[in-house]
């Protein structure tokens, strides 16, 4: 913003009006006035960036209109208010189309006009630099829906961290179950970033083999090992400049972690096999489904790598905790499931829907992308019903008793899981189950089992 | 609405009762209530506007039209604002007949006109000030 005083000069030859404009001014305390006599005295003093120049047209031997021309040519961010005797409307019209703001008759309502015109020009100017401020905000509000999708509380707090994570080079470490939109995280952190328009590299440890993991990351060179028939650039290298993911650090061998703590730490690689120094400038993102804290406690993973890596922690939720989400992105799935088969659009009937927000999806966004592709090409019209939805979870006793819930919570998830399996017979299920099938009745009432 | 700074209770006093030939009201509302500004204009237009007028009376006389004209002009801002009604009209034709070189003859009585009108604003304002 710049300094408050609003600078108006004035340009009149006539001493005793001048004064009264420029008092007239002056009244607004945050007008600095000054008044010319001649564009001269004037000129001498435009290296000042006046913000107004009021300008008497009809200056003695002088063209107004060449004035305005010379002050437009040197400053064209400088408006100028013509103030005239004269009435010809040509005359004003083309001064207003060489760039005069405003054009104002001498007469009883001058002082007034020129006011009013000081007034709508500093308006005018409070507008572009409120426009000017807005822009550069909405250029900040970060557009995540292209790569996640989602209006839930729990993942509104991710788009929180995501936002703080884009305008900084701060590591940031995304934990979340398997599936559950990490690499999503990732990429929307790099692409709204100031480097997105570099290179975003992916990298599985997980997925690549022990003995190659080293030269994956840091290259090698031509002969280091069996195989190694040409130099070959790492991930690190092909990052440079860019972010590099790290998808699944967990599984990083402990003799790695420490030449990768020591990578980023000096900023620096070696090739395998090499001697030099590679310099990278790289912004690092891992991620994991593991406790990585546990996995230090057991002496998997190095505790000053932990320390290293932490960075910003952004803890993915579980689709099953993103409540509507999972109707958004069922929505989406079978929309771009439809364009891509070009097959006719297909509609989600609100049972399907009920269906999905009661399953717990333990493969989260994953699973629930194949549930719906699958419900599409099962649903023969155009309308996705419950039976179309198949779950395939492997649920286990062990995946149960891996949460801790009370014994009534178990007690419905049970009895659910029995009804589900024996298509809702209520009498089957009591008789299995050795329980009165009143109760299984009573609990259905209640809400708390569903048997459609 | 009359605007006397100071009530002079000497022989000024009979100046004061014969009808102001201009209005002080404009200047005050400029001044936003600075009784110094409204002495200071009044004081500026003692000091120069005799001038500008004695400048009209000689381009006149020496039928130096193009003068005659931007003099008139010059004097119009401040006969309006110091609402000098007599003369308001009066300096217009002088402009216009100077520039546009008609009906000349009727300028030099115009030219006078101004002249007396002012001379009396003048001794009005300095009594009104004293």
């Amino acid at each position: 913003m710049k300094d408050q005083t609003f600078k108006v000069y004035i340009i009149e030859d006539d001493t005793w009006y001048g004064s009264m404009l420029q008092h007239y001014l002056s009244l607004n305390p945050e007008y600095e006035v000054k008044r010319f006599e001649s564009p001269g005295e004037f000129f001498a003093e435009l290296h000042n960036k006046p913000d107004v120049v009021t300008l008497d047209y009809s200056l003695p031997d002088c063209d107004g209109a060449e004035v305005l021309r010379k002050i437009k040519e040197t400053n064209p961010d400088i408006r100028v208010i013509i103030i005239s005797g004269q009435e010809d409307v040509a005359t004003a019209i083309n001064l207003l189309k060489n760039g005069a703001f405003d054009y104002i008759v001498k007469d009883d309502d001058t002082k007034d006009r020129l006011w009013n015109s000081i007034l709508h020009l500093r308006e005018i100017s409070d507008l572009k630099q409120e426009v000017e401020t807005l822009k550069t905000q909405v250029g900040r509000k970060y557009d995540f829906s292209e790569m996640i999708i989602g209006k839930s509380e729990a993942i509104k707090k991710v788009f929180a961290l995501i936002e703080k994570a884009v305008s900084t080079n701060i590591t940031v470490s995304i934990t979340g179950e398997t599936g559950s939109g990490k690499e999503m995280v990732a990429k929307a952190i790099h692409y709204n970033s100031p480097r997105s328009k570099l290179p975003f590299v992916t990298v599985n440890v997980a997925a690549i083999p022990r003995d190659l993991i080293e030269s994956e990351l840091f290259g090698h060179e031509k002969g280091a090992f069996t195989g190694a028939v040409t130099r070959r650039i790492g991930k690190f290298e092909e990052a440079d400049k860019g972010t590099l993911f790290l998808d699944e650090i967990g599984e990083l061998d402990i003799n790695l972690q420490a030449k990768l703590l020591r990578v980023l730490q000096e900023k620096e690689i070696t090739r395998v096999g090499g001697n030099g120094t590679v310099k990278i400038d790289v912004r690092i993102i891992v991620a994991t489904h593991k406790n990585l804290m546990e996995e230090v406690k057991n002496k998997n993973f190095r505790e000053d790598l932990y320390y290293r890596l932490i960075g910003m922690p952004v803890n993915l939720p579980p689709l099953r905790e993103r409540d509507n989400d999972i109707c958004i992105l069922a929505k989406h799935f079978i929309d771009n499931f439809c364009k891509d088969n070009k097959l006719p659009k297909k509609t989600l009937s609100p049972e399907a829907q009920q269906k999905l927000l009661q399953y717990s999806f333990p493969g989260n966004v994953r699973e629930l992308k194949s549930v719906m592709e699958l419900a599409v090409v099962m649903a023969d019209d155009d309308s996705i019903s419950p039976e179309h939805i198949t779950f395939n979870t492997t649920s286990s006793i062990s995946d149960l008793l891996s949460k801790e819930i009370t014994l009534k919570a178990f007690e419905v998830q049970v009895i659910q899981h029995y009804l589900d399996k024996y298509n809702k017979d209520v009498l089957l299920v009591a008789k299995k189950l050795d329980i009165g099938k009143s109760t299984i009745y009573r609990m259905v009432q209640m809400g708390e089992l569903n048997i459609k | 609405m009359e605007t006397s700074l100071v009530k002079s209770n000497n022989s000024e006093n009979n100046v004061l009762s014969k009808e102001k030939l201009y209005s002080l009201d404009m200047v005050e509302a400029v001044s936003g209530g600075n009784k110094e500004f409204i002495k200071k204009m009044v004081l500026l237009f003692i000091e120069t506007i005799p001038k500008d007028v004695k400048q009209l009376s000689n381009s006149c006389a020496s039928k130096d039209w193009a003068q005659v004209a931007k003099t008139a002009h010059k004097l119009k801002s401040t006969i309006d604002s110091m609402a000098i009604k007599s003369i308001k009209e009066v300096v217009r034709t002088i402009e216009s007949n100077a520039k546009n070189q008609t009906s000349l003859e009727q300028v030099p009585a115009l030219c006078d006109k101004i002249t007396a009108v002012i001379n009396e604003c003048v001794v009005q304002l300095s009594a009104e000030i004293m």
